[in-house]
């Protein structure tokens, strides 16, 4: 059984992990935890870490032992650079915490971008992972936030994912609130629902990985689908209907709409991972194979793992890019409001500078 | 002159009550004569008595035929020896009473009773045989000594009798009287002749049976039938007796068995201490006694020997014991104790009411209470897990 | 079942691997005794090893290895038999 570390940074990072939590104790709604056990496919170990006390407080279903307070007031106020120096500073706390977890195969780190401790939390913990499980593949699942949070949320996102990929995790996968804002009303929906599906998406991955398939893939080729193009990647799903033959749902996981982050798979895959989970009576292996086969011609290498689960087919796609156009755009809108920012603050500070001016060479009299 | 005239009456009405009861009653006397067979004396020239026959039929008897001057017919008489006066009223009124005293080999001697004074006035006299008759006449009376005894015991009893008659009494037998389940030893059923005078003293064990009741209980006449020397058959007997049977001190054990009796309410599961007391209140030495206790239902003995046997228990002698028992069910419990020696036992009851413990009232509340509770902890548990 | 040739020389423990993979346990190994006519060089071998394997109570695989001829038998489930082809292929 794999034994599988996720840790869930910052408000965005806790809320996620917090959902794979209740995903875990299956539909028994609210009161599930009271009743029954969580049943998650491998050992998980789920941590929360944060700085801001009140956040960890409106967690629901992650046990009161795995959400990890490291002390500072209340939160860092989406400064990196205190939240950088906090994480310094409570390194060994955090690290002892997660050592008395155990061992780990897989590690996740799920957090935003854009927030304070989170973003600034997440590449100095790859480092330290890195460092003290050396075998284990550290993968960073990373929000990306929404265009109009702010300038500041941007500048943060641009930094940390800079910070991420500059540690050389495993891989990145990114989600884009942005993106998935589409799919739902209002804001509280939109972001309950990103993270459910997120963490449905988590689990469905780490319950094929740990479990003995039909056609197997494994972690070997997780690592392996992260490593290609440049380590960022995304996740996308597909339910078949009623009708639909097991090829449409392995294409339908590729649709933009079942995608995590706007890519065109086609155009800008390196590597992907199908896992197809289904009745045995959908599960035509030649038509599966032959697919694939065709996929890859167009995306590279395609591992496919086929578990045999009740129901419809589910296809769970996740795969590394060569290229994210989208991830310009985000930076040169980041790199504008930065020099906006940059720009006013100058503005505010020659205002200041020629207030201050008027004094200048007097002493108060009294 | 009329007042005169009563005066007498009167006082010749009191002379008459002065002298009629001494003309009325007479001075009754009594004549005795002896009047041969086929003889006849006459009395007061008006009633003739002839003496038809004379004989013994078991008892001696004569054939009278009493007649008067003017009842010539007259009537004839069989007067019995002891029998109630024969009565004859002549024609002139002269009432005569007739008892046979004596007969003869051919005379008969008569007691005549008359209110008139009788005399004899004309007799047709035979041969009268001057020689007397013996009889013999017994008197039997009875002793016993002592007259109040116990069961098995034996007393004597002495019967004297005596012979008043002028003859010899031959041919006695004796008819003892006898009290049930009571046993003679020695007891003749014929005694030899007694001669006239004579004292005959007879002595007998009387032996009170085992199975006798006691009481006090009569004994019938002795009875005597005898013959005298002419052959006339005579019997007398004697008082009945009373003999006192006491019951007799019989040495027997005899066995009581008592248990201590608890007072309060004992709880299901506690020990309850039993103690016995087998006390031999008889005057013997009981054979080996046997103790047997009957436990209900919902109650078992914890320690100690329920039954024990003892080879003996003396006079006067307790023997003493405790067990511990212990209630598993509620309610009132009543253990049976018997102690058994020969043939004999006696019982005591040892009683007492258990209840269920305060927890095992509350019993089904709890076991439902406890997977409430069990859920409740597990909530607060889980509550406590989950809440930061 | 389904048989495949390949261009390398199969070994038994990438056969019970890629079964232990899918799930199957190995129930016993021993050698084979089925004759195998191959048309091409018109002679019978004989097949080297045969591997029974279980999963759940009715789920039965067996696999047969004709190294002399770089033959591979797949008894069982048809899917489950290409399943195993193809995870066997990767290893």
């Amino acid at each position: 059984m794999l034994n599988i570390l996720v840790l869930g940074l910052g408000q965005c990072g806790n809320r996620i992990l917090d959902a794979m939590n209740r995903e875990a104790f299956g539909r028994g709604g609210t009161f599930a935890k009271y009743y029954t056990r969580q049943k998650f496919p491998a050992s998980v170990k789920t941590i929360a870490i944060n700085t801001a006390i009140n956040d960890l407080k409106g967690l629901v279903d992650t046990r009161a032992r795995d959400r990890l307070h490291v002390p500072h007031l209340h939160g860092v106020g989406a400064n990196r650079t205190i939240g950088k120096r906090v994480f310094e500073e409570n390194k060994e706390i955090i690290m002892s915490e997660i050592d008395k977890r155990g061992t780990f195969d897989l590690i996740f780190i799920i957090t935003s971008a854009a927030g304070g401790s989170g973003s600034s939390f997440a590449p100095l913990l790859i480092r330290e992972l890195k460092e003290t499980y050396t075998n284990a593949p550290v993968v960073c699942i990373t929000v990306l936030p929404f265009r109009e949070e702010g300038s500041i949320f941007l500048q943060n996102a641009a930094f940390c994912l800079k910070d991420v990929i500059d540690e050389k995790p495993t891989g990145v996968l990114l989600v884009d609130n942005q993106y998935l804002k589409k799919y739902a009303g209002d804001i509280k929906s939109a972001y309950d629902k990103i993270n459910n599906t997120t963490a449905r998406r988590l689990l469905f991955l780490i319950e094929a990985l740990n479990s003995e398939m039909l056609m197997v893939t494994d972690l070997g080729d997780l690592k392996t689908v992260m490593n290609g193009g440049i380590g960022i990647g995304t996740m996308g799903f597909y339910e078949a209907s009623k009708d639909s033959t097991i090829k449409s749902a392995i294409l339908g996981s590729f649709k933009p709409s079942g995608l995590l982050f706007p890519t065109n798979v086609y155009k800008e895959g390196a590597r992907a991972m199908l896992i197809i989970k289904g009745d045995k009576k959908y599960l035509d292996l030649d038509l599966i194979t032959k697919t694939i086969e065709e996929l890859s011609t167009e995306i590279g290498q395609v591992f496919k793992g086929v578990l045999v689960q009740r129901g419809r087919p589910r296809v769970l796609s996740l795969f590394t890019l060569n290229s994210v156009p989208e991830l310009e755009k985000l930076y040169a809108t980041a790199a504008e409001a930065i020099r906006f920012e940059k720009e006013r603050r100058d503005r505010s500070r020659n205002q200041l500078d020629s207030a201050f001016s008027h004094i200048e060479d007097l002493e108060p009299i009294y | 002159m009329n007042g005169r005239r009563i005066l007498i009456v009167v006082a010749a009405v009191a002379l008459l009550i002065l002298v009629l009861p001494m003309t009325v009653a007479g001075e009754e006397e009594t004549t005795n004569i002896t009047i041969g067979v086929n003889e006849y004396v006459v009395l007061n020239n008006d009633i003739y008595i002839e003496v038809r026959d004379v004989g013994t039929v078991g008892i001696s008897y004569a054939e009278v035929w009493f007649r008067s001057s003017q009842d010539a017919v007259g009537t004839t008489k069989n007067l019995y020896r002891g029998d109630v006066p024969a009565i004859y009223i002549s024609g002139t009124g002269l009432k005569i009473e007739v008892t046979l005293d004596y007969i003869f080999s051919n005379a008969a001697s008569f007691g005549i009773t008359s209110s008139k004074a009788l005399y004899v006035t004309d007799r047709k006299a035979g041969k009268v045989e001057t020689e007397p008759v013996t009889v013999p006449k017994l008197i039997i009376k009875r002793t016993i000594d002592p007259n109040e005894a116990e069961i098995g015991q034996t007393v004597k009893v002495t019967l004297t009798i005596k012979n008043t008659g002028n003859g010899t009494a031959t041919d006695i037998t004796l008819a003892e009287g006898t009290i049930a389940k009571t046993y003679k030893d020695g007891c003749p059923s014929t005694i030899d002749d007694i001669a006239a005078g004579a004292t005959e003293r007879i002595e007998y064990d009387l032996k009170i049976g085992d199975d006798v009741q006691p009481g006090t209980r009569e004994m019938p006449a002795s009875v005597l039938n005898y013959k005298g020397e002419t052959g006339v058959s005579d019997s007398t007997e004697s008082q009945s007796s009373v003999l006192e049977i006491i019951a007799g001190e019989v040495l027997l054990p005899e066995l009581t068995i008592s248990t201590d009796p608890i007072d309060y309410v004992v709880t299901c599961g506690d020990e309850v201490p039993m103690v016995v007391t087998i006390t031999n209140v008889g005057n013997a030495t009981s054979e080996k006694v046997y103790v047997k206790g009957d436990l209900p239902h919902g109650v078992r003995l914890k320690g100690g020997e329920l039954e024990p046997i003892y080879e003996s228990i003396k006079p006067d002698k307790s023997e003493e014991y405790e067990v511990t028992l212990v209630a598993n069910e509620e309610g009132e419990h009543v253990v049976e104790m018997n102690v058994m020696w020969a043939d004999e036992e006696a019982t005591a009851v040892f009683e007492f009411r258990a209840e269920k413990s305060g927890l095992e009232k509350y019993y089904v509340y709890i076991i439902a209470a406890i997977p409430i509770l069990l859920i409740l902890l597990w909530i607060i548990k889980r509550r406590r897990e989950y809440s930061y | 079942m389904i048989i495949r040739q390949y261009e390398d020389w199969i070994s038994i423990e990438s056969v019970t691997d890629t079964l232990a993979k899918m799930g199957f346990k190995v129930l016993r190994i021993e050698d084979g005794h089925n004759l195998y006519y191959s048309n091409d060089v018109r002679m019978y071998t004989e097949n080297d090893i045969r591997v029974h394997a279980k999963k759940k109570f009715f789920d039965k695989m067996v696999i047969e290895l004709n190294n002399e001829m770089r033959l591979i038998f797949v008894h069982g489930d048809e899917t489950e038999a290409k399943a195993f082809l193809d995870n066997l292929a990767r290893t």
